[in-house]
């Protein structure tokens, strides 16, 4: 494809994903755990991905974001485009160009995601001095600017304070603020709200939903909590095992879910009140890296394995309805239990 | 950061009584009757005893630690025993000397540990964090004085481009001070060096775990701003703490160091008065030097107040 | 407490290899690798095999092992081996080079075989290093652990009497005692073993402080030990990793400070030789005969550094020398 041809889809396109596989290296040598994965988020839009640690959600964002650590990671993909770069092809240097101020990432531990030994006004302050130049004056007023946008009171003496004088909520914004210092075009939230308690996580999520709809950039929201997910994303990739297992939008995929995984997440969801049970109903581990099942990598926890389920390989992933993509064998004949 | 300072400072006091006490203690530990002792074997009734009134031996111990703690605060150290020179004169004839050594010494060793610690850290397990941490624990090993003999040999004595002993001090001539300077400072310095690139290594790759680093890169932050603001800032909290110790360490290897080279520093007076037993030429030094100490690591501690804003109260 | 202390105590090395990080989960940047000293910390029981197969498996500590036990061989028959009468000087065959008939190391300038030199000189070396480590212990150990076990108005004097220590540059203070009590190498190894005092101190008095707060002294306290039995049931379990550790590195310390100590001719005093004496009295004649310090000095260095590797050997196999303070 060349790039005149791609002009129309990138105003609608922010980031497109194509077969992207990672390898990182273990003790025992190198081991997929993104194993082909593609998805595309569109401008505005609001992209969850979903599954238990260790399926590889976090690692597919930071290999998108190039924050992968270069030496124990190898990072593939027929297409990386975030806008007009070809991420496959920037070397390290342009990659940190593009951090900022076209995609920036919120994590999920606010209390040390932040550096213990600069003022929070700074560490907002120096995206803007790094991206857009701006003077070291400049740019601590619209550090102030963003503190107050993302909603800490009183943001000019808060902006000389120090991470460890902020309460856990209070860090989380001051993490969005860094986001969002050079109105990025892909915002990833990698579980941003898992750390906070419920009401704080509440919070954060309006301000998120907020800010999508000021600025229009998509959001790509990873978690393991459904409950949050319902909240907050138009669609999900549910992830399994280093692969995406069901990709559907939000009301479908909760409806009428097509993998008995999902079938499984939903029917946990009740008790989300309490996040480290929400998984008891699906017995068994996820599997171990580099310890892949053949056949169906979810067919040992599964209830409806059948014998085609157990060998050869993996399933691919099939198109069940319009934008609905399931990845089991048998989804045509099993009738799963949404959760309307 | 006043607070800070005052309640360090506060901490001190004790400790330096202590000290106090321990200088003064010395004359206790002398073998015998220590006028006798202090004398020489060869002294007469009246030598001896003009010795004990000197040093105020016959006086209750109380008495003896108050005069001379009093007049130590006065900045009167006593009159050596020998040259009967004042203590104090001769401890500042070697105090600037000493400083001047064990100061370049440490801007050596830092210059030395820093680059070598953090490309080991970042090439960690390659060839070159390898040599670098085997030169490290060579470093460590290595006696400084013998290394200090080596360099002579081999600098001064084989290739002839530095003095092997000698100093000029540097407001009389700069240059010639700094050729004076740069081997025994080297030698001193190695072995901290060594030490501060082991423990800044460490604390690096530590450091490079951290959730905030990833942060800083998320942010699109340039490597070397990465590296030199957001990594060495914290990394270098623990090797401060080591610093104060490096300090007080380097003063006592000056000795070592200052005999080999001939630099006329307190180290000097310090052996010559040790081989007299002149006791309060050893007591006045090392009062001093326990002071300099303190004092050096009062401000290195001041360092990690700034280093570490949660130990200043705002 | 301070905060100055407190960070002192903070300032451990991270341990040098972090542990190759578990698939998955953690190719997301994991926390800090897990003390192990803390399991160690956590049961007496089975302590010494444990830490027999946690050394074991460790090479650069195994070969610590075996050179240390060369040079305490060396140390014991030494006398028995020597080519030559050590102090037997020949002022016909002075500063023979290495390999001269007779002289496989060559002689000093008294004619003296160095070789033979070298070898007595290894018993005084490790006898002088066993001196200062004994002398640093039976005044560490006891009052770290009354220390940490009194705790109170003792522990705060205590801890001010090793601050004290600790602000007096060692050479120095040691320079000085020796300079007091007169040259000789016991003196000098007494100092050096007074000086070396609060890292015992510090560790026993953190470990036995760890130890207070574990639930298993809670739980004997509740049917009645007293809690002194407890903590002195679990001391030798608990200390002997980090104590074995903080030994090997004073060790070097030790060596260090003899050698500094003879060189200034106020340790070993002659005709008796230690490594450091070597070197002091090779001096002079270095310019034509660079071997009379050579010698020693590589025999010192290799010494120093083989208690070095030994001490990060036993690190890294036992997890770090225990700093723990509340």
């Amino acid at each position: 494809m060349t790039a005149t041809q791609n002009a129309a889809t990138l105003t609608d396109t922010t980031l497109e994903v194509d077969n992207l596989v990672v390898d990182v290296l273990t003790e025992s040598g190198w081991a997929t755990v993104v194993d082909g994965v593609s998805f595309s988020v569109r401008r505005g839009e609001t992209l969850g991905i979903v599954g238990e640690s260790g399926s590889g959600k976090s690692v597919t964002c930071l290999s998108i974001a190039g924050l992968m650590p270069p030496k124990q990671t190898r990072v593939r993909a027929d297409t990386l485009r975030l806008l007009d770069h070809d991420l496959t092809r920037l070397s390290p240097k342009e990659m940190s160009d593009v951090r900022g101020p076209t995609i920036s990432m919120i994590f999920q531990e606010p209390m040390s995601s932040l550096n213990p030994a600069f003022t929070v006004g700074d560490q907002i302050a120096e995206v803007l001095r790094r991206h857009e130049g701006a003077s070291r004056r400049e740019s601590k007023r619209r550090a102030v600017e963003l503190l107050d946008r993302v909603g800490v009171p009183s943001p000019a003496r808060r902006a000389t304070q120090y991470p460890f004088e902020f309460s856990g909520g209070m860090r989380q914004r001051v993490m969005i603020a860094i986001a969002l210092a050079c109105n990025p075009d892909v915002i990833v939230a990698d579980e941003p709200t898992t750390a906070l308690d419920v009401t704080v996580q509440a919070q954060i999520l309006e301000l998120l939903r907020e800010i999508q709809r000021e600025h229009g950039m998509s959001v790509i929201f990873i978690t393991h909590d459904l409950g949050v997910v319902a909240d907050i994303c138009d669609r999900v990739l549910v992830m399994y095992a280093g692969q995406i297992v069901e990709s559907a939008g939000l009301d479908e995929l909760f409806e009428d879910p097509r993998h008995p995984y999902m079938e499984g997440l939903l029917a946990a969801m009740p008790r989300m009140d309490n996040p480290s049970e929400a998984l008891a109903s699906i017995p068994g581990h996820p599997p171990r890296v580099g310890a892949m099942p053949e056949g169906c990598r979810f067919h040992p926890r599964c209830r409806y394995a059948a014998e085609a389920c157990t060998g050869g390989p993996t399933p691919p992933l099939e198109l069940v309805a319009a934008h609905h993509t399931t990845r089991c064998l048998r989804h045509a004949e099993l009738t799963l239990k949404g959760n309307p | 950061m006043l607070k800070f300072f005052l309640t360090r400072v506060a901490t001190t006091v004790p400790v330096l009584l202590l000290v106090t006490f321990v200088v003064f203690g010395l004359v206790l530990l002398i073998p015998g009757d220590p006028a006798v002792t202090i004398a020489g074997p060869e002294a007469t009734v009246e030598q001896v005893a003009a010795v004990r009134e000197r040093l105020g031996l016959d006086r209750p111990m109380v008495v003896q630690y108050w005069d001379w703690i009093t007049s130590a605060l006065s900045g009167d150290l006593g009159t050596s025993l020998f040259t009967s020179r004042p203590v104090a004169t001769s401890i500042g004839d070697g105090l600037p000397v000493t400083l001047a050594l064990a100061g370049s010494a440490l801007v050596i060793s830092l210059l030395i540990a820093v680059p070598t610690a953090i490309v080991s850290a970042l090439r960690r397990g390659t060839w070159l964090d390898r040599i670098s941490s085997i030169g490290s624990s060579l470093g460590i090993a290595l006696p400084s004085f013998w290394l200090g003999l080596m360099f002579v040999l081999l600098f001064s004595l084989t290739l002839g481009w530095l003095p092997a002993t000698g100093y000029v001090p540097i407001e009389k001539d700069p240059a010639a001070w700094a050729s004076h300077i740069l081997l025994p400072a080297l030698t001193l310095g190695i072995a901290g060096a060594a030490e501060s690139a082991r423990q800044l290594r460490g604390s690096i790759i530590g450091v490079l775990q951290q959730d905030y680093v990833r942060t800083a890169r998320a942010k699109g932050l340039r490597g070397r701003v990465v590296i030199g603001k957001h990594v060495m800032k914290n990394a270098s909290v623990p090797l401060v703490t080591v610093l104060g110790l490096q300090i007080t360490a380097l003063l006592g290897g000056a000795v070592l160091v200052e005999q080999i080279f001939g630099v006329p520093g307190l180290g000097q007076v310090a052996l010559n008065a040790v081989t007299t037993r002149d006791i309060p030429v050893i007591q006045g030094i090392v009062l001093v030097a326990v002071l300099v100490a303190m004092l050096s690591n009062l401000l290195v501690d001041l360092t990690y107040g700034y280093l570490n804003p949660k130990v200043r109260p705002r | 407490m301070t905060n100055v202390e407190k960070k002192s105590e903070a300032a451990r090395e991270p341990s040098a290899q972090v542990a190759p990080e578990a698939p998955a989960a953690s190719a997301m940047p994991a926390g800090a690798p897990a003390s192990v000293s803390a399991e160690a910390l956590a049961h007496g029981g089975g302590a010494w095999a444990d830490f027999r197969r946690r050394v074991g498996g460790n090479r650069g500590a195994m070969i610590a092992l075996g050179v240390l036990s060369l040079l305490v061989v060396v140390a014991l028959i030494g006398p028995f081996i020597t080519p030559a009468d050590p102090n037997a000087q020949n002022l016909r065959a002075v500063l023979l080079d290495p390999f001269s008939p007779g002289h496989l190391l060559g002689t000093d300038q008294l004619g003296r075989d160095i070789l033979s030199r070298l070898i007595v000189g290894t018993r005084v070396s490790l006898l002088a290093i066993a001196l200062a480590l004994a002398v640093a212990m039976a005044i560490g150990v006891p009052l770290g652990f009354l220390s940490g076990f009194l705790s109170g108005r003792f522990d705060q004097v205590v801890m001010r009497l090793n601050d004290a220590a600790m602000s007096f540059p060692p050479l120095l203070l040691a320079i000085a005692l020796v300079g007091v009590l007169g040259p000789s190498l016991r003196n000098a190894m007494f100092a050096v073993g007074i000086l070396m005092a609060p890292r015992f101190l510090r560790l026993v008095r953190g470990v036995v402080l760890g130890l207070k707060e574990e639930t298993f002294v809670e739980a004997s306290r509740s049917i009645g030990t007293p809690t002194w039995m407890v903590i002195l049931r679990h001391i030798l379990p608990n200390t002997l990793s980090p104590l074995t550790v903080a030994i090997a590195v004073t060790a070097g310390y030790a060596m260090l400070s003899e050698a500094g100590l003879s060189f200034l001719g106020l340790g070993v005093q002659p005709p008796d030789a230690s490594w450091g004496s070597m070197i002091r009295e090779g001096f002079l004649y270095f310019g034509r005969s660079p071997w009379l310090g050579i010698f020693p000095g590589v025999l010192i260095a290799l010494t120093v550094f083989t208690f070095v590797t030994l001490g990060d050997g036993l690190r890294d196999a036992l997890g770090r020398e225990e700093r723990t303070e509340s």
